[in-house]
């Protein structure tokens, strides 16, 4: 009892600092949503710098059609791409509200998975198959780990796509 | 003396009247919340119902004695209309609306179940691209369905722990706030169009 009422600072601040840690640990279980650091956000290392400043002044060139970012991360552990792309999508918040013309490729590197999201209010059925004739242009690339290739013809195949209309 | 009496009895009742202020206006907000993510369920419902009749003439074309097929189709395309119609604030309410909107997405399933089978059948219906558009469409509009129920059920949980935490959960009654009822479709009734749109590696 003693120990209990003259400690009672320090023990309060283990309780504390035990409690943090916890929290920490049930947080962090869910994938986070990492930051954005500029066109293409790499956190796989798969990309060379220059490759990366490649690819992204190409993306620059072509802004006036429309805002696209490329995420590139290892895993997802167990959650579904299609809430993490759209948690993306969200919390960079990506396109103009009006336009709507943001438009997200994710590459999951180590779980092999790859998604193109796009603004909630599009069309939907034209860019939905417009986004699979992207990614199936994508695969031979994917298949065998060029991500510069791959990347490089998302942003070809989206310039063409933005240019038609 | 009194004056001091005065002054806090005062200060409390300020205290409280911003609690309540600033409570309703969030309930409120949380309230209208919910109503907007179910607009959006429900809107992303009707374009997947307007996606059908274009399926169902699609796999006409190829495979015209599939009557359950069409059938099943016909009934998904009017459980969906009939959700996507509905008052979003009756919706959020009312459990046997709530169950309607299970079951349109339960119907969706069952087609998607169907459909998976029958072009097994049907290789050249497989093959054409009119239907592997179709596919596609239906694969995003199904997950867009779905990341509307997730907003959705995100909005109501919100709303939910408001208004049973304190203090709100004190008046939230008396102002005409309740907690309010959701209902989660079965794992088996969330069945979407089989595509390969994930990648392999070369052997």
């Amino acid at each position: 009892m003693r120990f209990l009422l003259e400690n009672w600072k320090k023990i309060v601040s283990a309780i504390v600092y035990v409690a943090a840690f916890l929290f920490l640990f049930v947080y962090v279980a869910r994938a986070e949503v990492p930051d954005n650091k500029g066109r293409i956000t790499d956190y796989t290392a798969s990309l060379t710098y220059s490759e990366v400043q490649t690819l992204a002044s190409r993306m620059k060139r072509n802004e006036k059609n429309g805002q696209a970012a490329v995420l590139l991360v290892k895993t997802l552990d167990n959650t579904p791409i299609t809430e993490y792309a759209a948690d993306v999508f969200h919390k960079w918040k990506l396109g103009s509200k009006e336009k709507n013309d943001g438009i997200l490729l994710l590459i999951v590197v180590q779980d092999r998975k790859v998604r193109i999201e796009t603004g909630y209010g599009t069309e939907g059925k034209v860019v939905d198959i417009q986004a699979f004739d992207i990614i199936t242009k994508m695969k031979p690339h994917l298949a065998k780990n060029d991500w510069y290739r791959a990347i490089d013809t998302f942003i070809t195949e989206t310039n063409n796509l933005m240019n038609k209309e | 003396m009194a004056k001091t009496g005065w002054i806090i009895g005062g200060g409390v009742a300020l205290f409280i009247g911003i609690s309540l202020y600033s409570g309703y206006n969030g309930l409120v907000s949380a309230d209208e919340n919910v109503g907007q993510t179910y607009s959006q369920v429900q809107n992303q419902m009707q374009r997947q119902a307007d996606l059908l009749p274009n399926l169902a003439e699609t796999v006409k074309g190829y495979a015209s004695h599939e009557n359950d097929t069409f059938t099943q189709i016909a009934s998904a395309r009017s459980a969906l209309t009939a959700v996507a119609k509905l008052d979003p604030r009756e919706l959020s309410k009312d459990p046997e609306l709530q169950k309607k909107l299970i079951e349109a997405q339960t119907e969706m399933s069952q087609t998607m179940v169907k459909l998976n089978s029958i072009k097994e059948n049907y290789p050249e219906l497989k093959a054409a691209p009119l239907f592997q558009n179709l596919m596609v469409s239906i694969e995003g509009s199904t997950n867009r369905v779905a990341e509307a129920r997730r907003q959705n059920q995100l909005a109501v949980q919100t709303f939910n722990k408001s208004v049973r935490s304190l203090p709100t959960v004190i008046y939230a009654g008396a102002m005409g706030f309740s907690a309010k009822p959701y209902f989660e479709a079965a794992d088996s009734a969330k069945v979407a169009p089989k595509l390969d749109l994930s990648y392999k590696k070369d052997k």
